[in-house]
């Protein structure tokens, strides 16, 4: 994964935020490197990770794959009617075109990134702008690691590349190794 | 405060994709960031969802 982020999409509002959402939805998006990774995977992690029978209460907390392009949409729909077919039951979850998405407030942002200050400290040095931390890989894996995600096998094959200070290296390696 | 749904798996796609080989350069090319962002491919795709 290159980047991630949460925000709002679907809507018509233009700049919604938090408080003044308007017709939009909380959403999330990936950059992905399609060499390391499948739209198909993602799907299926998609899929995996919310109950797609259940019925959105708001439009600010609806369940939907905002698909950008053709094979994105004929992949979103095969899945789901084979989940569909899966289950025997009603999907809910839309399957919809993306047309804008607006970052959420920096705050929102790398939620357990923000939550160690040691952490955030050390990568605003490299990202001192918060779209800047927004887009970061380091900062999307620092935060992955510190929801205690990931294997310690795989956090240490590229920790070298976040930019972290010795101690931080070791308080990070430590995170990954006590969860497992 | 997002969706906890939200939080959780930007978290875990967060660390999809690790473990690049170690013979990757680990001083970026250009000063001044860490090297797994300078390093980002210029060709990505993005995937949007929402998760209720």
């Amino acid at each position: 994964m290159i980047r991630t982020r949460v925000g709002y999409a679907g809507g018509k509002k233009e700049n919604p935020t938090y408080h003044q959402l308007g017709d939009h939805t909380e959403t999330l998006e990936v950059d992905y490197d399609p060499a390391r990774i499948s739209y198909e995977k993602l799907l299926e992690i998609f899929w995996e990770e919310h109950n797609p029978t259940s019925t959105s209460w708001s439009t600010q907390y609806k369940a939907a794959v905002f698909y950008h392009g053709d094979e994105q949409k004929r992949l979103a729909l095969a899945t789901r009617d084979s989940l569909a077919a899966r289950l025997g039951k009603t999907i809910r979850t839309e399957v919809i075109p993306f047309s804008r998405f607006y970052p959420a407030e920096a705050y929102h942002q790398k939620y357990y990134l923000r939550g160690n200050k040691q952490f955030l400290k050390e990568l605003q040095r490299y990202h001192p702008q918060d779209e800047g931390l927004m887009n970061s890989t380091a900062a999307a894996r620092v935060n992955g690691y510190l929801g205690r995600n990931g294997t310690a096998e795989s956090l240490k094959a590229e920790i070298d590349r976040y930019g972290l200070s010795e101690s931080s290296r070791q308080a990070l390696l430590h995170e990954a190794g006590v969860k497992r | 405060m997002m969706s906890r749904l939200h939080i959780a798996l930007v978290a875990m796609l967060g660390t999809l994709g690790t473990g690049q080989s170690a013979a990757a350069p680990v001083t970026a090319p250009n000063a001044g960031l860490p090297a797994i962002d300078a390093a980002a491919p210029a060709k990505t795709e993005t995937a949007t969802f929402a998760l209720g």
